[in-house]
């Protein structure tokens, strides 16, 4: 049987299909998961968060007009959902700018044989959880780009149309979101320059 | 020198949508020359890709729970969309009394001329009515006179 799109499952459910909703959750569960764990960086919340998302896009399914491709207007759904959810929460996460630098540096210092050992490992996650930071840090029109294009990568041209907002506007964003992180992981002292995963 | 220096600015802002497949055509090829020979650019486009690389090597990979479907389809109204067989009665009911009730109107309205006799004119029944509510007013305005003298003692 030929594939569904995703606008005429849409019709068919209101037509009063609506088991053909869990077609829908089906395609676009684990994306939205990954893109709400993001902001909320809790599992438990990103699980309440994302049925909180489905429930309200079937609940709109009447209002979704063709103009945008289900895509967009589902993530533009999805991606408002969690600027409400940070804002609501006014998530106050531990900035490693704040951590002393020589503490930085001395860790850093253990880094020596290729052989990861169980410290290196250790130190690699504190890394990855410090740079998990530094986004989660930055101002929200930049975090919130930074997430769909380098994270979940949409085109700025998606994100344009999820967030109606015009695509030159999306492209200054992501040029300005770059320079800050660059700026900001640099002067995390690693030896002035990004560190090779 | 100029024009190479608009050129780079121009490009550097399009060089996300470029990495994304966003630009297509002549642009892109526009593009892709301008790369091959300008260093600033080359290593612009460079930095992204590093950006890329290093942002989601420290991400996690977050997929939803098992049961996630039963849970939302569990949770959704399920008789929202549903076109019930008692609604489709019930709107056929309506519609054939809604046009019960405009044949009955269009009946009235095509036999309500002849109503009135045809030896009675329009004319002198308006004029009857007229009469009778002048000879009302001047009644009315004999009994107002009675209660001023009264009051105002026939001033």
């Amino acid at each position: 049987m030929e594939k569904l799109k995703d606008e005429e499952i849409i019709v068919l459910i209101l037509k009063g299909k609506e088991q053909l909703y869990s077609e829908l959750v089906l395609r676009y569960q684990n994306r939205l998961f990954s893109t709400i764990y993001h902001y909320t960086r809790d599992y438990e919340d990103a699980k309440d968060l994302a049925q909180e998302i489905f429930i309200k896009v079937y609940n709109n399914l009447h209002k979704y007009n063709n103009k945008a491709s289900f895509s967009t207007w589902f993530y533009r759904i999805a991606v408002n959902s969690c600027i409400d959810w940070t804002r609501k929460r006014r998530l106050v996460t531990v900035s490693t700018f704040e951590t002393d630098e020589n503490e930085e540096i001395h860790i850093l210092e253990h880094i020596s044989d290729d052989t990861p050992s169980p410290e290196d490992v250790l130190l690699k996650e504190e890394y990855k959880t410090t740079i998990k930071n530094i986004v989660m840090d930055l101002p929200e029109i930049y975090k919130t780009v930074v997430i769909l294009y380098y994270y979940e990568d949409f085109s700025p041209r998606e994100i344009s149309d999820i967030l109606n907002i015009p695509k030159k506007t999306i492209d200054s964003r992501l040029y300005r979101a770059r320079d800050i992180l660059k700026s900001r992981i640099t002067n995390m002292e690693y030896g002035g320059g990004a560190f090779e995963l | 020198m100029e024009v190479e220096r608009l050129n780079c600015s121009r490009i550097k802002n399009s060089l996300h949508g470029y990495l994304a497949g966003d630009i297509e055509g002549l642009e892109k090829i526009l593009i892709e020359e301008h790369i091959k020979s300008c260093n600033v650019c080359k290593e612009e486009l460079e930095q992204i890709k590093d950006m890329k690389r290093l942002l989601k090597g420290c991400s996690d990979d977050v997929l939803a729970p098992q049961g996630f479907i039963t849970d939302i389809m569990t949770n959704i109204d399920v008789k929202r969309y549903k076109i019930s067989q008692k609604n489709v009665v019930y709107s056929l009911k309506s519609l054939g009394a809604s046009l019960v009730c405009a044949g009955i109107m269009l009946f009235m309205l095509n036999t309500n001329v002849e109503v009135l006799p045809n030896s009675i004119e329009p004319m002198s029944v308006i004029d009857k009515g007229v009469t009778q509510i002048a000879d009302k007013i001047m009644k009315l305005d004999g009994i107002t006179g009675r209660i001023e003298n009264k009051l105002y003692g026939g001033m």
